[in-house]
């Protein structure tokens, strides 16, 4: 059962904001009932929520930024929206020219709480209680660009939160690329508690890239919701590059005949990072199709968990599963739980699973070696490499070379490595 | 160039080669060839300095060096390469990026200077053309998906590039087709010279008609047991090895 936690009242008398008063008080109930997840959560088994619940948090607050602050961070030939410690910024944002349709969320509080409900941890229960700011995009046709979607935490405080609530809809035949970055422009233990619904109509086809480069002493907790109709297809990429504490949980359930997703990721951890990947996909019909790879470099004293949850309703007959995870672990002292949980009530299905938790190929390292590599540099190569990999199956070139760029820099004291690559 | 004396090698317990004696000089083009498991692969594995073997006796000396005192990638700076015959596919790493870290790490070792990417590009596309291959294979993963003749080519683009003074390749023409064939065959014959030497292990006489080997030796359980000039191949073809 879950544990709970006095602070659950606590946050409860905090001040909530006057939209979607009665999606709040549901949440409410569902944080008295089920309270936070504690060690004895299954799904909390390996990642202590206990450092998110020392502190009662108070909301971030809104700070001047400028642009000329962010120049680093912007990506060209893209539309922009960009939220400044959870608070949206119009004067830094710049989508007029976009053919989606973006909104504060407080304009779409009906269109909550459908794909992701407060029950499934006192985190989103949290959140949906407290929420201000966030995002709806809605996306009817096919966006001539991709939409860059950037998160900056500034001067902001150790106790302080930001919760954000976002929601995109894929209309009929859309197709949209989205770009979620969060970065930090000074190191703070804030926490950012994050929900994200999408709906994806029939034929609708999103792209999702989230690029998570918070302050290394941050806590960022994440739950993403996607629900998927008929021909539908989620494709995400989720590279953990930052935080001291990640949390994201990933579900999307494959609604209607022909929906598919691929979920793909990379998490680089080093020193005494912490980053949780909970991905779950539910084939709730007949013919869907997932695909699942994430992969992780390990090292120092850090710790990464993957569960793959993938679950076979019973008349969803001729679905297609794969998942794979793979790690690389370069200290003795990091340590990473891999786990993937199929559950599987039909019996005309195909579903694959793996996992690894190795160090570098040697034929590779001797092939390398037989060039006149050096053993150091051929190890290197191959590290990167096995990064690179998931970040080369993204096709949009723009957000390619972001991440390229944003994984070598997660090597940046490797200057053989840059001299390489260069 | 290379003297191979009394050359005993194991792997796992298993002794593989059983007193081996090849002299290479030079400019010449040795073919070695003989039956399944005499050995072949072992040779060429043994002096690139593949870790799994141990060597138990004999000497290998390379340009006048303890060639078997070298690590593998000193062996390469000096001037040995080795042609896989299984070229290892590495995800993630783009046949550019490795091509001119070899390169440059060899470029190095020579004294010379490093070349930039600009530098690079320019002179690893000229080579792609001599092997008629597309650009396109710069920007793979490094023999990721690639067929198996393109993987032959990659080697022998990698051969071309760093102009070793001895190449050995091993079954380069197993799995490929008459026109792969020709084009590999091209590379390597376009590359002969009188300070450069090649050891070509194959176990079909094929590949010869298309590189004229100098000699022929036929390897048989670990064992040089005839030597000959380019005549011997054709016999070994029309006869096989049982009368060896």
């Amino acid at each position: 059962m879950k544990a709970r936690f006095e602070n659950v009242d606590d946050y409860l008398d905090q001040k909530r904001p006057t939209f979607a008063s009665q999606l709040r008080k549901c949440a409410a109930e569902d944080m008295r009932t089920f309270g936070f997840p504690g060690l004895k959560t299954e799904s909390w088994k390996y990642t202590s929520a206990k450092v998110l619940l020392r502190d009662i948090y108070q909301p971030a607050n809104d700070v001047d930024v400028t642009s000329a602050m962010l120049k680093n961070h912007f990506i060209a030939d893209t539309d922009r929206l960009v939220f400044i410690n959870g608070i949206l910024s119009e004067s830094l944002s710049d989508h007029t020219n976009s053919s989606a349709i973006i909104n504060p969320i407080s304009k779409a509080p009906q269109q909550l709480g459908k794909v992701v409900s407060s029950a499934q941890t006192g985190f989103v229960a949290l959140n949906t209680v407290l929420f201000e700011h966030g995002y709806s995009i809605e996306i009817s046709d096919t966006l001539s660009r991709p939409l860059h979607i950037l998160h900056v935490a500034s001067d902001v405080a150790d106790n302080q939160v930001i919760y954000n609530r976002n929601l995109i809809i894929g209309h009929k035949n859309s197709n949209a690329e989205i770009i979620e970055q969060f970065v930090a422009l000074d190191d703070a233990a804030y926490w950012r508690n994050m929900v994200s619904e999408v709906v994806l109509n029939d034929n609708a086809k999103l792209t999702y890239y989230k690029l998570q480069q918070e302050a290394s002493a941050a806590k960022h907790t994440h739950f993403m919701g996607v629900q998927q109709l008929e021909h539908s297809l989620f494709t995400s990429f989720n590279i953990d590059l930052g935080g001291q504490l990640v949390r994201n949980d990933l579900h999307t359930t494959l609604q209607a005949v022909e929906a598919s997703c691929d979920l793909q990721g990379i998490y680089l951890l080093k020193e005494k990072q912490h980053v949780d990947n909970h991905t779950a996909i539910n084939h709730a019909h007949a013919i869907t199709y997932s695909n699942e790879y994430y992969k992780g470099i390990l090292q120092d004293k850090s710790r990464a968990v993957f569960n793959g949850r993938v679950l076979v309703e019973p008349d969803a007959q001729k679905i297609d599963s794969n998942q794979k995870n793979d790690n690389l672990l370069l200290s003795a002292d990091c340590e990473i739980d891999t786990k993937p949980e199929l559950e599987i009530y039909a019996d005309d299905v195909k579903c694959a699973h793996g996992a690894t938790v190795g160090q570098l190929d040697e034929a590779a390292i001797f092939y390398l070696q037989a060039r006149g590599i050096t053993d150091i540099v051929a190890r290197k190569m191959l590290t990167f490499g096995f990064a690179y990999e998931v970040a080369e199956n993204i096709k949009q070139p723009l957000i390619h070379d972001v991440v390229k760029k944003a994984l070598l820099n997660w090597f940046s004291s490797d200057e053989t490595l840059q001299a390489l690559l260069q | 160039m290379l003297s191979v004396k009394n050359l005993h090698a194991k792997i796992s317990d298993k002794e593989i080669l059983k007193g081996l004696n090849l002299e290479v000089k030079p400019g010449e083009v040795h073919a070695i060839m003989g039956p399944n498991g005499a050995g072949k692969s072992t040779l060429g594995n043994v002096l690139a300095g593949k870790s799994d073997y141990e060597v138990t006796e004999g000497s290998v000396s390379f340009l006048d060096k303890d060639l078997l005192a070298l690590e593998t990638d000193v062996r390469a700076q000096q001037g040995l390469f080795l042609a896989f015959q299984y070229p290892v596919e590495i995800p993630g790493v783009t046949n550019i990026y490795f091509l001119r870290a070899a390169l440059n790490a060899i470029r190095e070792a020579r004294g010379e200077e490093i070349l930039d990417a600009m530098d690079f590009i320019g002179l690893v596309k000229a080579k792609l053309k001599e092997l008629k291959m597309d650009q396109k294979f710069l920007y793979r993963d490094v023999n990721v998906g690639f067929s198996g003749g393109e993987k032959k080519r990659n080697e022998v683009l990698q051969m071309s590039l760093l102009e070793p003074k001895l190449a050995i390749l091993d079954e380069t023409d197993s799995g490929l087709d008459i026109d792969a064939l020709r084009v590999v065959a091209d590379g390597v014959n376009a590359l002969r010279a009188p300070d450069r030497s090649f050891v070509i292990v194959t176990h079909y006489q094929r590949l010869l008609d298309y590189i004229e080997p100098d000699f022929v030796h036929v390897l048989a359980d670990g064992k040089i047991v005839k030597s000959g000039g380019k005549e011997l191949a054709l016999e070994l073809e029309k006869e096989g090895y049982s009368w060896i």
